[in-house]
């Protein structure tokens, strides 16, 4: 009771079959190895799932892997090229803004999406609005507003 | 004093050494960043199965059969195992931390005969995916036995209250008590009694990673193999090998990357035992990832208790006197640490205050919920909210400010050691702490601008707490003669590699801190060399040396880096003597920096780490005559008496009255805790805990019935704070070094979570001073906050009739 | 948490999902966004034997203006859409308004409008806005049979709508009106969660500023969505002061049927749905009449 999928992960084409019920998450994770995307609680709350599917954010154990049929996903595993760190990676870093990794993926994601869709990101509390449908546990999050708004205005710079 | 503006100015002035202090950027960071961080759901091995469990949905019955046959013959279903399975061979799950006149309470890995609360593992289905698993789960039919159930102490105490534990006459499972000076006297000398009755929800440490076990046996030689999420690696391997009746040195535990623990996962859990006891019957490995449903259930809740206390006080503000008696919500069962967080709770009832006379008495009380165990704080937050209240409630008393009271009760200086109720404080200078956090808040400021928003009709409080923790856990010594049968030493196993890089052998975990940095910082610092060239290896029983207790309670750089100081120390003699020969200079005139051996002075004479590794295990014969190869060192640091560090919150709220929502208008947090390693972690660390004490306060709470049935089973339900109910910090630090830890590290782990409610509570209480109100519970959600504006009112009604 | 299994269908026109609906009966379910079925699935408090996906109905989604006085919201519109879209924002914005308190951009960018309002939450703030803004809900059943709803007729009880087994929701329609001010707001236990009370204000005013008439809607509030349409007695005629408000919130309070649960007791969502509306009214008023103006 498999049907077959074609979708593109990460620029990479992929085509094979699930399970109907097979959730998106579990599809990147087991099937295609991509662990960088965490499930922290499989009810769409905590966000450490979330990856970008036709360039929006979306919550992947909410969605179905046939759901994804035909369509262009990106993980945390995309933003690094040629062994260095992503603006936004590199600003993570430098704030301090992850501890124990889970959710970051997460948030990354989400701030990638919110840089790329060109959200005004210099004021904190919009960034903070922006982040909320990520928990971290570990940080108390400024760090990452942090973290997030040095990026935006980094990228901001160095846009052509 | 260090500029909190800004962090480069303030970082700067933290650095007391070349390594020692520098914000050095985490060296985990790249992995996790990328994604290339293995998690406990990560891990695969060849052959492996899933595993799910089926779970008591009643909160108190027998079992009086299960039927597994429909479950066994689903497809892809290659076993099914329940308590009876388990009970020859599998011993009851262990509780090493025992304490005062605790009793027995067993459970097991697959409950036997009766469950004791909802979510208590009845099965286990072993099957070929989680997806088949679970539906295999649904296929199991459990004949049960309803008993009665009590949802709450007060329900528990009653006379005629359902036993949990047949043959027990009532429901609690310990008591304590402490004593010192004379309480009486001083309660009938005082001018002023303060007695209030504070009531602390049930919540837990809620990693956003849950729990997870990934168990393999090898037939031959007989060894289990058990990647497990936790932070203390040498309790799991102890407790696997004791319920299994396996030898210890055949269990081998790996931990991989944690995704959060704070407290929660040092514990050891039913799951641990069954998922190693389903690989050794099948021979295959087996792994189980514990999900956000099972996670409310089965993972340690976390700091219930009702504290009736009592405070006494002469007329000019000196507190005489602390009596508190308090119960704590046990759970189903005594957990891994027992009723230990109860226990801190009630020996730290004088907090940071010179209080001659306190009694304190607790009692563990089992009710049929989830077990009760660690979270981030221990017993330390309810006993600071306990007292901080109460001191508020002194000053509200006498008319004194928040702030002057507590000036009036602090240990002085000159009083160090201090014996308190139980422990012995090594140091603090905590007036110079208060001051520094009124000048940062802006305190005086705040109540001049607070007095014209009240006029305005708004309503905005400032809260205070003032807060000691208990980190730098040991001596062992101590532990043992407090009937834990635990070591509080660790051990550090430094090694020179023949390239002259170093490893750091651990037995401390990394569950997100990152340990793993600030040991290196540590090492670099006393071997001169770049951090860079240091690596840690944590997380592996068979290669990592034992560490007396495992990683909680505030003790990784305290403890751990003093031992890889003690470590260090050993090898840099040898190095010194290697080189000097070498370089034919005397020892005393050499230095070990930037990765060399440098005779002082000259520095065209020095000799590099590497050419010292490869002296040490490859030309031998440059070593001095008579040297034994190798370079390394294995060195045990057992605190002499724990490290106390302390810190002030100051926090200004605004409570909208008409629906109860609490906003920050400035957060600002003083504290010391010796010397700073990494000032990037210790701020993180600060600003995770302080937030999950604003949830604590605020926002989370586990919810049951009456009659034990859990009301919560999402995010939903239990609420978590996101980064709009998370204020910003401002952070200043005091670095006043420990006199007994080497390095002067103490603990920061648990700080920022201990001061934060009752700070929180006495700025709600603070803005609501109109209505003469009393925040003695928590959380203050919406609902409660409106609750008591409204009680205040109607009661003032009926005072005061129109 | 992992669904239980189901068969799949993820039809590309409406006939086509009708069709697979009309054969299958009870068993089969339609996901629409999934953001709350989903969940369910995981939890395996759902178990449909099939579902019908709409995802691929390219006709069900987006938002037009087929008439000048009349916008219309494709039922798989996403919540996200609300947001961003130049129809809705020049016509409706408190709708955008409403939309940013849904749980958070990810769960908004799956989640559709229809979905929603199919899914009928009590705590949802689209089902109120639909009161509020009286929209019309079209739906389609197998043989070419479609039904127009009002809100007030579409939502029946918690979780409950007038949809018959088979029958999609297709879209609504909402018209148009310049001189009506709207506002809406929301207290929730953290930012994202479902509302504790979540209300929209609508109101009209004459040339002098009087008010005309006034309704509030909420959500979270009661056990369904509700409208309360404040009497004319009230507001007609009557110029918008503190006495009026006082008026108001005193209607609220007494016509409120507030529910409880974990997070807030009756008493509690009474009060703030009276708080809610002393906010969102004056809001309101005051946009109504920089239209009545401009």
């Amino acid at each position: 009771m498999t049907q077959s999928i074609a979708l593109t992960v990460n620029n990479v084409p992929v085509a094979t079959t699930v399970e109907p019920r097979r959730l998106l998450a579990d599809f990147l994770r087991d099937d295609l190895g991509l662990y960088g995307t965490h499930l922290g609680c499989e009810h769409g709350v905590c966000g450490a799932c979330t990856v970008l599917v036709e360039g929006e954010p979306v919550r992947s154990c909410l969605m179905l892997a046939v759901q994804a049929d035909g369509c262009d996903v990106r993980t945390v595993e995309s933003l690094s090229q040629g062994g260095s760190l992503h603006p936004l990676q590199e600003a993570f870093r430098k704030h301090h803004a992850l501890q124990c990794g889970f959710c970051t993926a997460g948030f990354l994601l989400t701030s990638l999406y919110l840089i790329e869709s060109d959200h005004d990101l210099s004021d904190e509390q919009t960034v903070r609005e922006a982040l909320a449908g990520n928990l971290c546990r570990c940080t108390g999050y400024q760090n990452i507003v942090d973290a997030v708004m040095d990026a935006s205005a980094t990228m901001a710079a160095t846009r052509p | 004093m260090v500029n909190p503006t800004s962090p480069a100015l303030r970082y700067a002035a933290m650095q007391s050494g070349t390594w020692v202090g520098k914000p050095v950027e985490r060296r985990e960071d790249v992995e996790l960043l990328t994604g290339a961080g293995r998690f406990i759901a990560d891990l695969t091995r060849p052959g492996m199965l899933h595993a799910a469990f089926l779970r008591s949905p009643l909160p108190h019955a027998n079992i009086r059969s299960v039927d597994t046959a429909a479950a066994k013959a689903l497809p892809g279903v290659h076993a099914v195992f329940t308590g009876a399975d388990l009970a020859p061979t599998i011993g009851q799950q262990p509780t090493p931390h025992r304490v005062w006149g605790q009793k027995d309470t067993p459970y097991y890995a697959l409950a036997r005969d009766r469950v004791r609360y909802v979510g208590e593992p009845v099965a286990l289905v072993i099957a070929d995916s989680r997806y088949l698993a679970e539906d295999a789960r649904e296929l199991i039919e459990v004949d049960w036995d309803s008993l009665p159930a009590v949802g709450n102490m007060d329900a528990s105490l009653a006379s005629d209250a359902p036993l949990l534990y047949p043959g027990w006459t009532n429901n609690v499972a310990g008591s304590f008590d402490q004593e010192m000076g004379d309480v009486d006297a001083a309660f009938a000398a005082a001018d002023v009694v303060v007695s209030r009755r504070f009531s602390i929800s049930r919540i837990f440490g809620c990693p956003l990673e849950g729990r997870g076990v990934l168990a393999e046996w090898e037939p031959t030689p007989q060894e289990l193999t058990v990647w497990s999420s936790t932070q203390a690696l040498h309790v799991a391997q102890d407790c696997l090998a004791e319920t299994l009746g396996i030898p210890a040195h055949r269990v081998r535990v790996l931990v991989p990357r944690l995704g959060g623990g704070f407290g929660s996962k040092f514990h050891f859990y039913p799951e641990d035992v069954a998922v190693s006891f389903a690989s050794r019957e099948i021979g295959r490995p087996v792994r189980w990832v514990e999900d956000r449903s099972e996670a409310f259930l089965s993972t340690v809740h976390a700091r219930q208790e009702v504290i009736s206390a009592e405070m006494a006080a002469t007329a000019d503000g000196r507190i005489t006197g602390v009596k508190a008696n308090i119960l704590g919500d046990m759970g189903g069962a005594l957990h891994t640490m027992a009723y230990g967080p109860v226990w801190l709770t009630a020996v730290m009832m004088t907090n940071v205050y010179e209080i001659p006379n306190a009694r304190v008495h607790l009692d563990a009380v089992l009710t049929n919920k989830t077990p009760f165990g660690s979270y981030r704080g221990w017993g330390q937050p309810q006993a600071n909210f306990a007292v901080e209240r109460l001191v508020d409630g002194v000053a509200a008393e006498l008319g004194l400010d928040r702030f002057e009271i507590r000036r009036r009760n602090f240990i002085p200086p000159d009083r160090f050691p201090y014996r308190s109720l139980h422990h012995v404080f090594d140091s603090g200078d905590y007036a110079a702490a208060l001051d520094r956090a009124l000048e940062l808040a802006g305190y005086q400021e705040w109540r001049i601008r607070q007095t014209q928003m009240r006029s305005e009709g708004r309503h905005v409080g400032i809260g205070v707490s003032f807060y000691v923790e208990n980190t730098a856990l040991g001596p062992s010594r101590l532990l043992n003669e407090g009937g834990v049968d635990q070591g509080g030493y660790d051990i550090a196993h430094v090694r020179v590699e023949p390239s002259g890089d170093v490893t750091i052998y651990t037995g401390l975990c990394d569950m997100g801190q990152g340990v793993t940095n600030a040991l290196a910082q540590v090492c670099a610092q006393e071997l001169g060399m770049d951090p860079d060239q240091i690596t840690v290896v944590t997380g592996d029983t068979q290669m990592c040396p034992r560490t007396g207790y495992g990683t909680g309670a505030s003790r990784s750089a305290a403890v751990g880096g003093a031992a890889v100081m003690k470590a260090c120390g050993v090898i840099r003699n040898k190095i010194k003597a290697i080189a000097a020969h070498m370089l034919e200079a005397d020892v005393a005139d050499l230095e070990l920096k930037e990765g060399a051996v440098r005779v002082k002075g000259d520095p065209k004479s020095h000799v590099s780490m590497a050419d010292i590794g490869r002296a040490a295990y490859l030309r031998i014969k440059d070593l001095p005559e008579g040297m034994d190869p190798g370079l390394q060192a294995v060195e045990v640091f057992d605190p002499p008496q724990m490290a106390w560090p302390y810190g002030v919150n100051v926090v200004v709220v605004e409570v909208d009255i008409e629906t109860g929502v609490v906003s920050f208008l400035d957060y600002a947090y003083v504290h010391d805790c010796g010397t700073v390693v990494n000032p990037l972690i210790v701020d993180g660390q600060i600003h995770g805990a302080v937030a999950q004490g604003i949830s604590m306060a605020l926002h989370e709470e586990l919810i049951y019935s009456d009659e034990g049935q859990p009301l919560f089973s999402t995010f939903m339900d239990y609420v978590l704070p996101t980064a709009v109910e998370i204020p910003r910090l401002r952070l200043d630090h005091l670095m006043t070094p420990s006199p007994i830890i080497p390095g002067g590290m103490k603990g920061v782990g648990e700080a920022g979570v201990i001061g934060s409610p009752a700070a929180v509570a006495g700025a709600i209480e603070d803005a609501l001073a109109p209505f003469g109100v009393q925040v003695d519970e928590l959380p203050m959600t919406p609902d409660r906050i409106v609750a008591l504006i409204d009680g205040a009112r109607s009661q003032r009604m009926a005072s005061h009739p129109a | 948490m992992k669904p239980p299994p189901f068969e799949y269908h993820a039809p590309d026109t409406i006939e086509e999902a009708l069709a697979i609906l009309a054969n299958t009966g009870e068993e089969a379910r339609v996901i629409a966004g999934g953001q709350s079925l989903v969940p369910l699935l995981n939890m395996r408090l759902a178990r449909p034997e099939l579902l019908v996906d709409l995802n691929r109905i390219a006709s069900l989604a987006g938002v037009s203006q087929p008439n000048p006085d009349m916008i219309r919201i494709g039922a798989m519109t996403r919540q996200r859409t609300l947001e961003t879209d130049s129809l809705v924002s020049t016509h409706f914005k408190v709708l955008a308004e409403a939309a940013k308190f849904i749980a958070h951009i990810a769960i908004r960018t799956r989640g559709t409008v229809g979905g929603s309002l199919a899914h009928a939450d009590p705590a949802a703030e689209l089902p109120a806005m639909m009161l509020l803004l009286d929209a019309e809900f079209i739906t389609a059943q197998s043989g070419g049979v479609s039904r127009r709803l009002s809100a007030d007729q579409f939502f029946v009880g918690p979780w409950s709508t007038t949809l018959e087994t088979g029958e999609i929701l297709e879209a609504v329609e909402i018209k148009t009106a310049t001189d009506t001010g709207f506002a809406f707001s929301e207290v929730a236990r953290v930012n994202g969660a479902f509302a504790l009370v979540g209300a929209g204000a609508a109101a009209n005013v004459g040339r002098d500023h009087e008010l005309l008439s006034a309704r509030i809607a909420f959500c979270g509030l009661s056990s369904t969505p509700r409208l309360l349409a404040l009497p004319s007695e009230i507001v007609k005629g009557r110029p918008f002061n503190d006495e009026l408000i006082d008026h108001v919130a005193a209607e609220v309070w007494r016509w409120a049927e507030p529910i409880g649960d974990i997070h807030a007791r009756p008493e509690y969502r009474r009060r703030v749905a009276v708080a809610l509306a002393r906010r969102v009214l004056p809001l309101a008023v005051q946009r109504a009449t920089v239209g009545a103006t401009s």
